[in-house]
């Protein structure tokens, strides 16, 4: 009894700092006016296994919170259309995907294989050079430049 | 996504080519027939679940998220995909209430998810793979606003949008973390090299974008 008191007081005041840590990071970023996205990286690499100060009790609480997190993600980007809408986009936007597969999936595949990666690894690795991110940039965009986009990144969640 | 993902994940589970194309039909075509109910029946769907109440709407919707979320991973589908499909279905109205209520959640949640992924990797693994997600970073970082140039000029966008959108999309992050924490166990300088790719087209994509306005 005493010893889970003790974990469920530990887990707080790790997640409690972790998330204060994560709120100063993202203050910075607001003042520079930037995307706090690759600071809560940073800040995952300094606490991490074999980082600066490794955190382990809350581990698992934290993964729970991301796989949340992406979905959450995806959620309200699939709030930014109608049904309607994504199927005009997919109609219009189908050459602007193929261009962009073609563009984008082929350097990260090259690379794996150049690294000499298994096949898999390197068709993974083309993912992660194919899909754009859509959480990152919103600022400074005018409504012109986000229907662009809107159209090519709805492509994207179909191919 | 909706193809390469179960694609991916099909392939990752191995098996003879035969089980490898039913299990990916099967994948797709649930995300067809999901995407389908979402398109057709979103309007009443949401109708029905409406209510004044943001303590309703939140526990459906969220409820509703994590549900559908999960029945797409059991069928292969990819958990993203399912919430992305909710997403669609929500309109009216009640899109407008849900993003209210949701996004403070996903600001939180989110938050989470990019720190997690950098938790898993170990900083030491880094330097080995740091050329080549520079290199990688910057050979993708053109084709990324050529892809982007080209799409807006087929659209009619003129000269200066044209290059925004392309700057624009530099950016990588949730979906290339995703796809990263896929191979996690088949390659192990997956995760390093992705990480560093997405903290370096992070820090870049919006440094082009402000550059081109």
């Amino acid at each position: 009894m005493d010893s889970t008191v003790h974990d469920v007081s530990r887990i707080l005041i790790e997640l409690g700092l972790v998330v204060v840590g994560l709120a100063v990071l993202a203050r910075i970023a607001s003042r520079w006016s930037f995307s706090a996205i690759p600071l809560y990286l940073l800040a995952g690499l300094a606490f991490g296994n074999g980082g600066l100060v490794p955190l382990n009790v809350s581990e698992g609480f934290i993964h729970i919170g991301a796989e949340i997190g992406v979905l959450l993600l995806l959620f309200m980007l699939g709030l930014e259309y109608t049904g309607g809408e994504l199927v005009d986009n997919l109609r219009g936007g189908f050459p602007a995907a193929v261009v962009d597969l073609a563009l984008n999936f082929t350097p990260g595949l090259i690379a794996g294989l150049l690294l000499q990666w298994q096949p898999l690894a390197a068709v993974l690795l083309g993912g992660v050079t194919y899909v754009s991110s859509s959480g990152v940039i919103a600022k400074g965009l005018t409504s012109d430049d986000l229907k662009t986009l809107k159209l090519l990144q709805c492509c994207l969640y179909w191919c | 996504m909706a193809v390469y993902l179960p694609l991916v994940a099909v392939l990752l589970a191995g098996g003879g080519s035969a089980k490898i194309v039913l299990s990916v039909s099967l994948a797709i075509g649930t995300a067809l027939v999901v995407l389908l109910i979402a398109v057709r029946y979103g309007q009443p769907l949401s109708r029905f679940a409406a209510h004044e109440s943001d303590e309703i709407v939140l526990l459906t919707t969220f409820g509703a998220v994590l549900l559908v979320a999960g029945i797409s991973q059991r069928l292969q589908v990819s958990a993203g995909i399912g919430a992305f499909l909710v997403g669609i279905a929500v309109s009216g109205p009640m899109a407008q209430q849900t993003h209210r209520l949701l996004a403070p959640l996903r600001d939180l949640f989110a938050a989470t998810f990019f720190f997690f992924f950098g938790l898993q990797i170990n900083p030491a693994t880094l330097s080995p793979v740091l050329r080549s997600a520079f290199f990688l970073g910057g050979a993708t970082m053109v084709t990324k606003v050529l892809t982007g140039y080209w799409a807006a000029r087929r659209s009619g966008v003129d000269q200066r949008g044209r290059l925004r959108a392309g700057m624009a999309l530099v950016a990588r992050g949730e979906f290339s973390i995703v796809i990263a924490g896929l191979g996690a166990g088949l390659e192990p300088q997956l995760g390093p090299l992705s990480a560093a790719y997405v903290l370096f087209l992070a820090v870049l994509g919006p440094i082009l974008v402000r550059a081109s306005k």
